[in-house]
Order: structure tokens, then C-alpha cells, then sequence
């Protein structure tokens, strides 16, 4: 065997092996899901339950396993836990219609909750239009925004008529202006998903205290499904802020990250 | 130093003979005293409170304790407060103790609290009775105060330099009306601070606070010629609950007074209940007890669904989706605003659905109302979801409340709703899920789908994805570098010195390439010629020469006026006069000879494109005058 053809040999190898790992493991995930996706059908929620928080536990994150994952918790009555699923299903697929509607009732079920903006006055404004438009919108307004702003730009400089050139900078004026826009909302909104900590109450209804301990005064009765932002954690208990602003301290093993 | 010890020696000395002498006086023998017995007001309203006050005057140092009468019909309130003033004038000692006890009126009458008493040295003193009448609120005084026009209603021996008084809105209102209640300060002092001693406590009502502003202002008012400050510190909405007459207990209010005159003493034999004598002190004060009559709400014409809502209301409506797939939610936002906290009022009634599932509606805290100054606005979100396919209609949503401007039952009915239902995607999987309150119970209704499928691939949101994070990147290096290529263009275009220098290097190879050609051919001379012209082609457009007519000299002129090194200046010349010699030399050159030349002419122009040909200090303009 030629020494080149070794090289070949070699090469497509390392470039091909970790895909072969990939999808393995994916096919993997497949066959729980459609596991799960079975039982579901013939009403063993708890069991497709189970098979769902497998594949999560296992380190894949999509969508479609934490909104069928809410739909098991719906039905077996825990509308907290359903809640929480729905909402992480809904930052990977902000578009999709049945998770936002399903999330909808699931909210109507618990009165008092609500999702939280981590920002107030403007920022909450913001983050406001940010959520409503989603974060794949904003992702592809951004891009492409951002390119039309660039290629506006190149052709107005390279153009060898003034008229053009003046055109065109008129143009990449707007361009730069939707992207700006479509800029500052996605920062907000990147913002509110990755540096602030909202999470959801699970379980039990829990007692809120306006300090890290049983002997805190009580502030008001914490239910699962209650979603709030997490300030931080001290002798295992989190400061936590409700839609209504409430602020208060719930035991960290009564709340769930997002 | 020894006169200054007599004279203080003097001095005690007579203390001590002064003291002798008044202990040895008639009146602290005998003892003198008087035992005086007064309340600050002597006709008050029902739980209003007033001050009973025992007063001993005594001309001996040492004052017994009064025994206080029963005071029937009235509830003591804590425990009595004291003080004392001494004062010796004109070698008679003068005592005078003071105990204070607050009592509030529980029953009407008259009551006439029997004399206070105080046993000294055996004997028996004791004051004169006091008479107190207990009147029901709205009374007419006997002074007649409440006449005149007076406002507001202020009876006479409530009229101090500071007083609370109570403003009720309606006094006669429907059960569930909002009655609104203010408490008003009425200062002729300043006022430092105030607080709340006692909440009442409203019972038949539901209540519900007002919020003040943090400031408060005083604005002027006159009464009985007096002009007073006048403020509203306390508001608070109350519902009546029950119909009749319902009492609505005074507020109890503890100011911190600045007093106006500096003087301790002044103020401390003014008043001896002050608690401080450096400017401020601390004064409490209650208003009047009011009684309203709450009426009941007629039964006639009361509509079905009637939740006790009494006042003015209005209702709207709007629908989120009107076409959806069957399972999907359908929302309303209904909106109910009214002169009215809304917080004691039940939710509007949705109509009739059978062919929808109606969930329990979930409802924002009530808020003022933003166009209607005084109103409240609550807002309802019903979620309702369709069962089966179709066009459907969903009849308006009712709220009945009596009104009490025109002593009616009115029902409000928002506007209906046209749904267009389609069926669900076939082959999805129905969830099937409902609520009975809030109580999660499985019901055979298809609200959504469980997603299905393959390929399931790890997601992450856009924005984290690497790709978009280089494609965010590329315009930043791309533009400049189009941009950089745009400008080198137009520069070779405008500017034929540096598009000649640029392309120097390609045709000269050209030239040399051509030269190899007719090497192989065996025609050394067009080989030479070829690598001749090649170099100095070469040179004349590094130097921007013009190419006709182009001499030897001259471009040994031109590359001495520029910066180049003399190594290769002498390397250049060299090479030159080898080709001159090779071309027209009477010694025909070897295959090798010309090869060598050729490869010779190849080095040395990669050499001289490494090189830079500026020209010298004082010879700058020439170039450009070329170019031009």
C-alpha cells in the first residue's frame, strides 16, 4: 500500500470518526424518544416521563423532548414542572406555536404566574418586544441586517457615480439603523436568557421569608409553577423576585433553573 | 481664698436655717390640700376618647396617691401618666401632682364619674364629680355648633390648635357601594411628624387602603374665624358588607409638634404632659366617630349571576386569535373598570360554550384606571379551547351590578366574537388534558400534540450557534479587504507610473520566458534580444521611464537619482555590459553563456523587485513629473 493512500486512509478517519460518535449517539437519543413517544400513546405517561428526563439526563437539549416532557407533567397534574419544561422548550424554539400555547394553559392553571423580566423600565420594555419577536427572528434580522449594511456599504464605495453612491450610503444609513435595532434587541434578550437566572417553583407550595431561614418572617406562600428570577444562593436558600416584584427567600431545593 | 471659704460657708449655713425654718412651719404641720378632678371635653361621640385628669395642689412635699373612680360606660385606656411641679416662693413650698388617664366612650349617656379621692393624714379629700355625655355621631351639640355653615362639621370643643376630624364621603350608601373615608388634620402648630397609634377596626366593611402621596401639603381653611392648616392624612375605601347602621371608630393619630416658643420653662409649666421641653413634643389626638346607614340592595330586579358589585361599571372585550385549530387556546381579555377598588367584585360571567372548554380565568391586580381619573381597571384573561371544527360564535361576556346613581340593576354585555376552528393536523398524537379549577383532571378533550419524529439533534439557541458568530465576523474583514482592492484598481487605472511599476515584474518574466523559448530553438540572438529587452523593459517601468527610445544612460541616470543600494547598481551595469558583450561582441556566446544570461536576468530582476526605487531627497518632484 502506497504511503499516500495510508495518508488518505488516515485522514478521513479523524475527520470522519466523531461523526460516526455522533450519530450514534443520536440515534441513540432517537430510539427513546420514539420509546417514550409510545408509551405516551398508550397512556403510560409515567413511563414516557421517565424515557423523556432520560435523554435530557443524558445531554441532549431540544426542544421537542422538553415540550412533550411538559405535556407527560400535564398530565400527571404537575403544572410546575410542566411549566418549567414548556419554558425551556421555548428559548430553543421560541417559534413554535404548540409550545407557546400549551405553555398559555399551563400558566392559566397556576394563578400568580407569570414570566419575569429581569430588567426594569426601558430594559423591561425592551425585553418585552425582544420576546415577542423571538430569538431566532432577532438572531436572523441581526444577520441579515448586518450583511445588507455591509454589502450597501461596498457598493457605495466602490460605485464610480455619485448618484449611486449616494444612494447607496442612503441605504446603508437604513440598513445600519435595522440593524442596529435588531442588534440592541437581541443583546437584551441574550441578556435576560444568559445572565439572569429565572427559574421555575417545583413541588410543594412553599412558605416565602424575607431572609435565608425558617425564622424569617413570613412574606407570602410560594406555588409550584411560580416563575422568578434568582438573585443568589446562601445557606440553601435563593432571593428570588415574582412578576408582581414580590422579593423574598424560598428554600433552593423548591425552585429549578431554567 | 480664705474669704471665698467663709462666703460658702456662709452660704450653706443659711440653707441650712432656711430649711430648719420651713420644716418647722405651720403648713407642713397642718397641710393644706386640694384635690381637682377634669376631663378636656365633657360632651363627646361614641369611641371618641377623651383625658381624665386629677390635679393636687398641696403646700406639703409629700402628695398621696388618688384613688380614681369607676368610669361606667367608658374603657380605660392604659395607664395613668404623671407629673409634678414644686415651687418655693417667698419661703412657701407649693406641690402640685398631676395624673392624666385616657378613657374612651363605649355606651351613650350621661355618666357622671364619681369624685377622686385622696386620703392624707387621715382625712378624707376629694374632688368634685365629673359629668360626661356620650352622644351618638351626627348629634347636635348643646352650644348648637353644628350650626351656622360651619366647614367642615366641627363642633366647638373639638376646635384646639390641632385636631382630627373625619370626612366621610357618603353616609348613606348602598351595601357594596364604595363609602371613601379621609382623616383631615386641622394644625395651627407645626408639625414635625405623625404616625398612626390605632388602626380601627371596621367592622361590616371591607376595607381597602388608599394610597397618599408622600408629601403632605396643608392648604388653608377657616374655621370659626380661626385659620387653620388643613391636610388629609389617612384615606381608606370601605365596602359596607351588611346593611344598617355601622359605626366607623376614630383614628388615633401621635404628632411630633415643633413648639414655637424656645423657652424649657414656659413650655414645662404650660403643659406638664409634654415629654420634651426642647422644642418638640409629642400630642396625640383621635377623631370623631362617625355612623353611616348603609342601605340594602333591593330585591327586585336583581339579575341572575349578581355578585353585590354596587356603583358605576363599564365592560369591554377583545379577542387575541380568531382562527385556530381545534386545541388549540382561544384568549379574551375582558376588562372591567368601575369607581370601585374591584377587588371585592366577582369576575365577569362568560356566556354559555358547550362546544368549548372554558378555563378559570386568571386576573391582574386592579389599577387605576389611566383615562378615567378616580376609576379602577381590572383585567380578565379567559383561555377557552375548541373542541371541534367549525365557525363559531362566542356570545359576549355579562356583568350585572346595581347602579347607584339611578337605583337600578344594569347588565353589561361586551360585544360577541366570530372563531373560525380548523381541524388539527392529522396524524399527530391529541394531549389530552383539562382543569376542573384548580384541580388537574384528564379529560377527553385534545388540547395539543406530542411531538413525533427522527433525527432529534442537540439545539442550541441561534445566537450561540459558531456559525453565526464567523458570519457576524466576516463582513468586518471582508469590507476592507474589498475595499482595499477597489482602491488598488482605481489606483492602476488612474495612475499608469504604478500600474506600469506593477506590472514590471509579469512582463519581464514574459520577456525571459520567450528568451528559454528561443534558447531550446537554438536562436541565441532573438534569445538575447528577448532577455535584453525583458531587463531593461523591466527596469524602465520600475523607474517609470517612457518605453520609446529608451537608452542605457538613461536608465543608469534614473537609478543613480534613486535610493538603491550601489551593490546592486553595480551588479545592474555589470549584467548589462555581460548582455551588450554576448549580443554584439565578435565572440559568438556558448548555449550555456546565453542560459546563464537568461537565468542571470531572471535573479537579478527578483533581486531589484525586493528592492525599493524611491527617489533621493531633492529629486522627489521628478518622478511625479514623470507619471504625469
Amino acid at each position: 500500500m502506497s504511503n499516500c493512500r495510508i495518508r488518505w486512509i488516515i485522514l478521513m478517519s479523524v475527520v470522519l470518526l466523531p461523526w460516526t460518535s455522533v450519530l450514534k449517539a443520536d440515534s441513540s437519543y432517537d430510539g427513546l424518544f420514539r420509546k417514550g413517544n409510545q408509551y405516551y400513546q398508550n397512556g403510560d405517561v409515567a413511563l414516557a416521563r421517565d424515557a423523556y428526563e432520560t435523554i435530557i439526563k443524558q445531554g441532549l437539549s431540544n426542544a421537542a423532548v422538553f415540550y412533550n416532557l411538559g405535556n407527560c407533567y400535564m398530565k400527571l397534574g404537575d403544572p410546575g414542572r410542566a411549566i418549567l419544561n414548556y419554558r425551556k422548550a421555548e428559548r430553543l424554539d421560541y417559534g413554535d406555536r404548540d409550545i407557546r400555547t400549551n405553555l398559555e394553559i399551563a400558566r392559566s392553571l397556576v394563578a400568580g404566574s407569570e414570566s419575569v423580566a429581569g430588567a426594569g423600565g426601558v430594559g423591561n420594555w425592551l425585553l418585552r418586544i425582544a420576546s415577542s419577536a423571538g430569538a431566532t427572528t432577532l438572531t436572523i434580522a441581526t444577520f441579515v441586517t448586518w450583511w445588507l449594511t455591509a454589502a450597501l456599504f461596498v457598493s457605495g464605495s466602490t460605485s464610480r457615480f455619485r448618484r449611486t453612491r449616494r444612494r447607496m450610503f442612503r441605504a446603508t444609513a437604513g440598513a445600519l439603523f435595522a440593524f442596529v435595532v435588531s442588534a440592541v434587541l437581541l443583546a437584551v434578550l441574550i441578556g435576560d436568557r444568559e445572565f439572569t437566572d429565572h427559574a421555575v417553583a417545583i413541588d410543594q407550595p412553599v412558605i416565602a421569608r424575607n431572609g435565608p431561614g425558617d425564622h424569617f418572617t413570613e412574606v407570602f406562600e410560594q406555588r409550584p409553577g411560580y416563575e422568578m428570577i434568582v438573585h443568589r444562593k446562601q445557606n440553601g436558600w435563593v432571593e428570588i423576585t415574582l412578576s408582581n416584584g414580590y422579593t423574598a427567600w424560598v428554600p433552593a431545593k423548591s425552585v429549578e433553573w431554567i | 481664698m480664705g474669704d471665698m471659704l467663709n462666703r460658702r460657708m456662709k452660704s450653706i449655713g443659711s440653707l441650712i436655717v432656711l430649711l430648719l425654718w420651713s420644716m418647722m412651719s405651720p403648713n407642713t404641720a397642718i397641710g393644706s390640700i386640694t384635690v381637682t378632678a377634669r376631663v378636656d371635653r365633657n360632651r363627646v361621640t361614641i369611641f371618641e376618647r377623651i383625658n381624665y385628669s386629677i390635679q393636687i395642689d398641696s403646700d406639703s412635699r409629700k402628695i398621696p396617691e388618688p384613688s380614681f373612680p369607676v368610669f361606667k360606660g367608658f374603657r380605660q385606656l392604659g395607664s395613668p401618666r404623671t407629673s409634678s411641679q414644686m415651687s418655693w416662693v417667698n419661703g412657701v413650698v407649693s406641690n402640685s401632682q398631676t395624673y392624666m388617664i385616657v378613657i374612651e366612650a363605649r355606651e351613650e349617656g350621661s355618666f357622671t364619674f364619681e369624685p377622686a379621692k385622696v386620703v392624707m393624714d387621715g382625712r378624707v379629700i376629694q374632688s368634685a364629680p365629673v359629668t360626661v355625655t356620650v352622644v351618638k355621631p351626627g348629634a347636635s351639640t348643646p352650644d348648637g355648633d353644628d350650626e351656622g355653615g360651619m366647614e367642615p362639621d366641627v363642633s366647638s370643643d373639638r376646635l384646639q390648635s390641632l385636631f382630627l376630624q373625619t370626612v366621610v364621603e357618603n353616609e348613606t350608601p348602598y351595601v357594596g357601594e364604595a363609602v371613601r373615608v379621609s382623616y383631615h388634620v386641622f394644625t395651627r402648630v407645626s408639625i414635625r411628624d405623625f404616625g398612626i397609634q390605632d388602626e380601627p377596626e371596621y367592622q361590616g366593611f371591607w376595607v381597602e387602603p388608599v394610597d397618599l402621596p408622600a408629601q403632605t401639603t396643608l392648604h388653608s381653611r377657616t374655621i370659626q374665624g380661626i385659620e387653620y392648616g388643613e391636610a388629609s392624612i389617612h384615606e381608606v375605601v370601605l365596602y359596607p358588607t351588611v346593611s344598617g347602621e355601622l359605626v366607623i371608630p376614630p383614628l388615633v393619630m401621635v404628632f411630633q409638634i415643633q413648639d414655637r416658643r424656645q423657652d424649657p420653662f414656659d413650655n414645662f409649666f404650660n403643659s406638664p404632659f409634654r415629654s420634651s421641653v426642647f422644642g418638640t413634643r409629642q400630642e396625640t389626638r383621635s377623631s370623631q366617630t362617625k355612623i353611616i346607614h348603609a342601605k340594602p340592595l333591593p330585591e327586585d330586579g336583581k339579575p341572575l349571576g349578581f355578585s353585590g358589585a354596587a356603583g358605576d361599571f363599564k365592560l369591554e372585550a377583545s379577542i387575541r386569535n380568531h382562527s385556530v385549530k381545534v386545541g388549540e387556546a382561544i384568549t379574551i381579555n375582558v376588562i372591567l373598570s368601575g369607581n370601585h377598588g374591584l377587588k371585592t367584585i366577582g369576575s365577569p360571567v362568560p356566556p354559555e360554550l358547550p362546544k368549548l372548554k372554558v378555563f378559570e380565568p386568571k386576573a391582574e391586580d386592579a389599577v387605576q384606571d389611566p383615562e378615567t381619573p378616580g376609576w379602577w381597571r381590572r383585567t380578565y384573561e379567559y383561555v377557552l379551547v375548541a373542541h371541534e371544527p367549525g365557525e363559531l360564535t362566542i356570545p359576549g361576556f355579562s356583568f350585572s351590578y346595581f347602579d347607584t346613581e339611578t337605583e337600578t340593576y344594569k347588565i353589561l354585555k361586551t360585544k360577541d366574537f366570530s372563531v373560525s376552528v380548523a381541524p388539527a393536523p392529522a396524524g399527530e398524537q391529541p394531549l389530552s388534558y383539562s382543569s376542573s379549577g384548580r384541580e388537574m383532571k384528564i379529560f377527553n378533550i385534545d388540547v395539543q400534540y406530542i411531538k413525533t419524529g427522527n433525527n432529534l439533534k442537540h439545539q442550541v439557541p441561534v445566537y450561540s450557534n459558531k456559525w453565526f458568530g464567523i458570519a457576524m465576523t466576516l463582513p468586518i474583514i471582508i469590507v476592507p479587504v474589498i475595499l482595499l482592492i477597489d482602491s488598488r484598481r482605481r489606483r492602476l487605472e488612474g495612475d499608469s507610473v504604478f500600474a506600469r511599476e506593477v506590472r514590471a515584474r509579469s512582463e519581464s518574466s514574459r520577456r525571459f520566458s520567450e528568451a528559454v523559448l528561443a534558447c531550446k530553438e537554438d536562436d541565441y540572438n532573438r534569445a538575447l534580444d528577448a532577455a535584453a529587452t525583458g531587463f531593461s523593459r523591466y527596469l524602465a517601468d520600475r523607474l517609470g521611464l517612457p518605453t520609446g527610445g529608451i537608452t542605457w544612460n538613461s536608465i543608469l541616470k534614473e537609478i543613480d537619482a534613486r535610493s538603491v543600494k550601489e551593490p546592486i547598481i553595480e551588479q545592474v551595469k555589470d549584467y548589462w555590459q555581460d548582455l551588450e558583450t554576448a549580443r554584439y561582441g565578435p565572440v559568438q556566446p556558448s548555449p550555456d553563456a546565453v542560459g546563464n544570461l537568461i537565468n542571470k536576468g531572471r535573479n537579478l530582476v527578483d533581486k531589484l523587485e525586493k528592492t525599493r526605487m524611491n527617489p533621493k531627497k531633492g529629486s522627489a518632484n521628478k518622478r511625479r513629473a514623470i507619471s504625469r
